[in-house]
């Protein structure tokens, strides 16, 4: 009955995501144009969560930007407001479950979520799409480290979160257009939900435009079909600037 | 004459107003990052004032005055940074320490101790490497003779500065410095009574003031940074003026404090 309740809710959150992005030109205003980010807030009126829509151009391929969204311990470095993150149990290439914590403003308490992640492909565009769902009692019944880690956790369990990354590739620039819907469970005011709705994409955007240069000799290999069915992840120590170093200089 | 103290705590005012307003508006929160330190070190300390010529009861110059001392120094400050540009607010303070003075049959043992504030508005340039700064600071040198003398010398006012800096071997940033501040000053000197009558001073003058200085920087975390600075700070008052002295003032009066100092950054 359990599983039954779980595809239902599944099927009503994919259903609203279609909702929404059938809607994309009707229902959604421009919050914030900046630094080539897009950031789209919805009024839907059947989705009364915090909800929005991002576009940027990142001059970087499919296999860094993979490379970084695969690598979960890298998150706290460009997710906004992210301070941890670990994978729970992958599946396969294209299916995999993970962990991840939001660090929220005093005095409200930090939110953490348990992500299921399905990447689909387009092989003749090369196009990836990831549908992240938070299945929130994932490891309720599972006795691995991860899920022993994840049920320690005091934090409160976001139960509705959904979204998509789509990353399209063209020539040497990749497109990437992420949606999210997401109830942050709990009593959070409306200014700081939409805080979160603009800050949220505009950082994380921003920050992996930056996080994929450490990948760049990442590489996918794809089947006779076209189907990316393995990346190899090559990470890279940054490179330190002048800008990474205290340099305040006073009388 | 509006006291130094008021003056001086005006101009912080204006400063403070002054930075604000010159930073962008319309900040996001998350775009302003703010990095705390903290400090200690070791000065070197030298006050020099020349002799007042004549200014003995038998007509002879009063003797020379100097006074060197090593002083132990701790601070902290606050450095918001948006983008390229940053706001310093720091504070400095150092241990009591002792010196004597001997001249003209006197001798009389201080204690003396300096502090110093200042808040700086900075730009990074040449691809973050170079810094152009302006700001304002205050710093405060006080002396007590055992004989009962007081001695307070206060300079402030507005500076302007660069720097320059290297990455080393991907480690380490190290850094060279260098400000002028045109600066306002205040010589307070109320002599003990076993002192001459009309030594009494409470002098304004114009000062200038030179620091220069290298600095390295590098990473122990992700937050956390460490800071070792070697800073000279030349002060030299010029045209005093006091309107109730009745014995003549000294040609020339300097301060310089050689300084080494450890900080420790945290980055929020």
């Amino acid at each position: 009955m359990q599983t039954i309740f779980k595809i239902i809710f599944l099927m009503s959150f994919l259903f609203f995501l279609g909702q929404v992005s059938a809607e994309d030109n009707v229902k959604h205003f421009l919050k914030l144009n900046k630094d080539g980010i897009k950031v789209y807030y919805y009024n839907h009126k059947n989705f009364n969560l915090g909800t929005f829509k991002a576009i940027t151009y990142i001059n970087t391929s499919l296999a860094s930007t993979l490379a970084v969204m695969f690598d979960n311990e890298s998150y706290p470095d460009w997710i906004h407001a992210c301070t941890k993150s670990f994978v729970i149990k992958e599946i396969s290439f294209n299916e995999r479950y993970h962990y991840q914590i939001l660090n929220m403003p005093f005095p409200f308490t930090d939110r953490d979520f348990i992500f299921h992640s399905i990447l689909k492909q387009n092989p003749t565009t090369k196009a990836i799409t990831i549908i992240l769902t938070s299945i929130s009692d994932y490891c309720n019944d599972k006795q691995s480290s991860q899920c022993n880690e994840v049920k320690k956790s005091n934090l409160v369990r976001v139960i509705k979160s959904i979204g998509t990354y789509k990353l399209e590739p063209y020539d040497k620039v990749l497109k990437i257009t992420w949606v999210q819907h997401t109830d942050p469970t709990g009593n959070i005011p409306n200014w700081l939900v939409n805080q979160f709705i603009v800050d949220t994409p505009y950082w994380t955007l921003k920050n992996l435009a930056q996080k994929v240069k450490e990948y760049k000799y990442s590489k996918l290999i794809y089947d006779n079909d076209g189907f990316a069915v393995t990346l190899i992840a090559r990470k890279q120590k940054p490179v330190k600037k002048a800008k990474d170093f205290d340099h305040f200089p006073t009388f | 004459m509006m006291d130094i103290r008021i003056k001086s705590l005006i101009k912080l005012i204006l400063s403070s107003f002054l930075t604000v307003y010159i930073f962008p508006q319309n900040l996001q929160a998350d775009e302003i990052s703010f990095i705390p330190r903290t400090w200690i070190g070791v000065s070197d300390y030298s006050f020099y004032q020349s002799p007042r010529k004549g200014a003995m009861p038998d007509g002879s110059d009063f003797p020379k005055v100097k006074f060197d001392a090593t002083l132990l120094i701790a601070g902290f400050g606050l450095t918001s940074v948006y983008d390229r540009f940053f706001l310093d607010l720091s504070y400095q303070d150092s241990s009591e320490e002792t010196d004597s003075f001997t001249g003209a049959n006197y001798f009389e043992k201080f204690e003396g101790d300096r502090r110093d504030y200042s808040t700086t508005l900075g730009m990074k340039i040449l691809d973050y490497r170079g810094v152009i700064y302006v700001g304002y600071k205050n710093g405060k040198t006080s002396g007590r003779g055992n004989a009962g003398t007081q001695l307070t010398f206060e300079e402030d006012g507005l500076f302007i500065g660069v720097s320059y800096g290297w990455i080393v071997a991907e480690t380490g940033f190290l850094a060279i410095n260098v400000a002028y501040a045109d600066l306002d000053g205040n010589l307070k000197e109320v002599p003990g009574p076993r002192y001459p009558s009309g030594l009494n001073l409470d002098a304004d003058s114009e000062a200038t003031g030179l620091s220069y200085g290298i600095s390295w920087s590098a990473k122990i975390s992700e937050k956390i940074s460490y800071l070792i600075n070697f800073d000279a700070n030349d002060y030299t008052f010029n045209n005093l003026k006091d309107s109730t002295a009745t014995k003549s003032l000294p040609d020339k009066v300097e301060e310089s404090i050689y300084t080494g100092k450890i900080s420790i950054t945290y980055h929020f």
